[in-house]
């Protein structure tokens, strides 16, 4: 259970510096999920966020173009993410939820790279887990 | 005054006289700046340059000096395909200027921006912080590793002393910055290596080397001096820009009246009820 | 980063004495030995040399009874040592707090308070009517949104705290640093007036040390600064009283005067903990205005009447 909070806060970590600089309610809609699954095709780690733009292609053989917003570099760096994390081609699966003006937008909460390691929402496999901010006493750090 | 206080008046002004000359013939410029608390040169207060370079670093028109030091030409030594891209950026540089809409400036064009800086140091502590859009540069010590697989408007910083100069080493500066107002430019390969020397109390000689294989044939120094502003009341202002009509950014001034923005209740309800 | 542990005060150094060609030993830090670990390079920052003559020490400055003060580091002047790399932990506690509620993402994510922040704030009636507009319909200007500084102390306070900030002193100067849109506040101690003509989102600040409490006084607010994402605000005449008290070495007990007489009834208070990041953590730059995209998906509805959406 412990080590659920402890994901738990490395991933509002990774997300809360995402949030602050606008309104995610305002922007994004809690009550549309979606997954997507595409081709890496742009990664740009920048700031004030991050985004992935990928090719998803649709049932009927289109394609359509997703631009996907993660968090702060600052964020994902301290979580391991570099510029070369991900590369144009990778396959990668999304969650994450709608932009409100019906753009093809989200915020991604979660990806996996083909190769099944987990690149948002925590670590990936090859880096040990970061340490949150500096000790409070409900919190300690997960142990690699 | 007796016989032997005199020789030895004789012996210390002999010496003290060959002492400067041993001294001036090492350096004819060298001073010895005041120290912090732990030998380190102290470099604290609020610095200026007073240079046509943001303008071109070349110098460009109106008998303006290159500041380019080596090559002994003062020209940067593109290579032939960047020539032709710093042509085009000068051509556009009315609309694609990054510095024009506010973006920071980057390295080494923030130093020597028309703009002072404040240098900020305590023992074991050094930071930089610019007028030009608030930014900041913290100088961590070299034994720590840049931040690489990141890139930062103002790059990723790392000093160390070598006598009483500064050395600061620059990484991670991306490719969105220009290295001035003439379309003067990098990849994200630069690498900026810069010394910081007080020549007298108010005075310091800021030196940067420029090493970019992809852009540049060889590596290239600029050479510019710093003033300290001595004005009573000298403070780094708040800077910060306002998105124009235009669609433009423009600096704001704190001490331009249009700044303050007078609260006004009654009319803010007022165009919300319009609006429901 | 760069503190000793256990430091004692350090005679000062009053004279500038010129060393010419004098070759300095290089010395590593107790603390940097420990704080980086294993093999380390020589660190020029701590050049030794402390040979010749020292100036007495100064006499002892008064310290305050608090817990643990026997772990406080101070500058060789006797005040608090503050520097270092520090995040509001009360509004990380407040985050995770929601995250365990349950209460759902979406107000986990947007209601960031920390619980020092003394909701609901005292509005004047009409001040209310404008937050209740401006949360409701009009959150497209927050000034956040369009990578604006903070203000104070919002800077502080906000989720944006959770990323750090870092406070050097530099004997004239308070500077902190911080890692959200890289904003600075330089709080000079010489005793100066604020000045006349002056109008900022950051305000202007002037600091004085009370025993081992830092005071910071902040006006010259230019009128534009939100308190939060939810319509919380201030007008032109802030003005803010801030108190950064070491309770011990890993601890800042920050509080927050807030007065307006055009928006509150009475002043407020803000109370939080600081507390310092791992050694290891430093800044890692977060620009906004450069990669900004976001407020044009914001809707009408939110107030951003150039979006074709409702």
């Amino acid at each position: 259970m412990f080590l659920v909070f402890a994901a738990a806060a490395l991933w509002l970590v990774a997300l809360s510096p995402a949030i602050a600089h606008h309104s995610f309610a305002a922007e994004f809609d809690l009550d549309k999920p979606i997954t997507l699954h595409g081709t890496a095709i742009k990664w740009e780690m920048i700031n004030p966020h991050s985004y992935l733009t990928i090719d998803v292609k649709n049932e009927d053989g289109t394609v359509t173009r997703w631009s996907v917003e993660m968090g702060a570099p600052s964020a994902l760096y301290r979580n391991g993410w570099r510029k070369d994390s991900v590369k144009v081609g990778d396959d990668l699966t999304i969650d994450g939820y709608r932009a409100r003006d019906g753009s093809n937008t989200i915020f991604g909460s979660q990806a996996r790279l083909a190769d099944g390691t987990r690149v948002l929402g925590g670590a990936p496999r090859n880096v040990p887990p970061p340490q949150p901010p500096a000790s409070s006493s409900t919190d300690k750090p997960s142990n690699p | 005054m007796n016989k032997r206080s005199f020789s030895m008046l004789m012996m210390a002004t002999l010496l003290a006289a060959s002492g400067s000359v041993v001294a001036l013939g090492r350096n004819a410029h060298a001073f010895s700046p005041p120290k912090l608390s732990d030998g380190t040169p102290d470099f604290r207060g609020i610095w200026q340059a007073q240079t046509s370079a943001y303008l071109n670093i070349e110098g460009g028109a109106r008998a303006r000096k290159s500041v380019v030091v080596d090559p002994p030409d003062g020209k940067i030594p593109y290579l032939p395909e960047a020539l032709k891209q710093r042509a085009k950026n000068y051509q556009n540089r009315a609309t694609t200027d990054p510095a024009d809409n506010c973006f920071q400036a980057g390295v080494p064009r923030t130093v020597f921006l028309p703009k002072p800086f404040q240098i900020v140091q305590s023992v074991g502590h050094l930071a930089i912080v610019y007028t030009d859009d608030h930014a900041y540069r913290m100088v961590l010590p070299s034994s720590i590793p840049h931040d690489d697989g990141i890139d930062f408007f103002m790059g990723d910083s790392r000093g160390h002393w070598e006598g009483n100069t500064l050395v600061v080493d620059v990484t991670d500066l991306g490719d969105q910055t220009w290295l001035d107002a003439a379309g003067n430019y990098h990849s994200d390969q630069l690498h900026v290596v810069e010394r910081y020397t007080m020549l007298g109390p108010d005075t310091m000689k800021y030196e940067a080397t420029m090493d970019d294989s992809m852009v540049y044939a060889r590596r290239w120094t600029i050479r510019v001096l710093l003033y300290r502003d001595k004005t009573p009341g000298a403070r780094i202002e708040e800077d910060e820009c306002i998105d124009g009509e235009d669609g433009v950014w423009h600096h704001v001034s704190p001490t331009d009246p249009r700044a303050l923005r007078r609260h006004d209740f009654k009319a803010e309800l007022a165009q919300a009820a319009k609006s429901q | 980063m760069f503190r000793r542990r256990n430091r004692q005060p350090r005679p000062r150094q009053t004279s500038h004495r010129i060393r010419r060609g004098t070759r300095r030993v290089l010395k590593i830090s107790q603390f940097c030995r420990s704080a980086i670990g294993g093999a380390i390079l020589a660190i020029v920052w701590f050049p030794a040399g402390r040979a010749g003559a020292q100036a007495p020490a100064s006499p002892a400055p008064t310290v305050q009874a608090r817990e643990d003060t026997s772990s406080i580091p101070r500058l060789p002047d006797g005040h608090p040592d503050l520097q270092g790399l520090w995040h509001n932990d009360s509004g990380y506690q407040a985050m995770m707090k929601n995250m365990r509620s349950g209460k759902g993402l979406a107000v986990a994510l947007a209601d960031f308070h920390a619980e020092g922040f003394p909701l609901p704030l005292p509005y004047l009636p009409e001040a209310d009517k404008v937050r209740e507009y401006r949360k409701l319909h009009d959150v497209y200007h927050d000034p956040e949104g369009h990578c604006h500084v903070p203000g104070v102390p919002r800077e502080t306070e906000q989720p944006s705290s959770l990323m750090p900030f870092q406070i050097i002193q530099d004997e004239k100067y308070v500077v902190i640093l911080y890692e959200y849109v890289h904003d600075v506040r330089i709080i000079p101690e010489d005793g100066s007036p604020h000045p006349k003509r002056y109008w900022a989102w950051d305000g202007d600040s002037r600091g004085h040390w009370e025993g081992d409490t830092f005071v910071v006084d902040v006006s010259n607010f230019n009128g534009r600064s939100w308190l939060d994402m939810e319509g919380n605000f201030v007008d032109e005449n802030e003005h803010v009283v801030e108190r950064y008290t070491m309770t011990s070495r890993d601890a800042i007990d920050y509080t927050a005067l807030v007065e307006d007489p055009t928006v509150f009834i009475k002043p407020w208070t803000i109370h939080l903990t600081l507390k310092r990041n791992p050694a290891k953590d430093q800044i890692v730059y977060y620009d906004c205005h450069e990669g900004e995209r976001d407020v044009q998906h914001y809707t009408q509805s939110e107030g951003n009447k150039a979006n074709k959406h409702e």
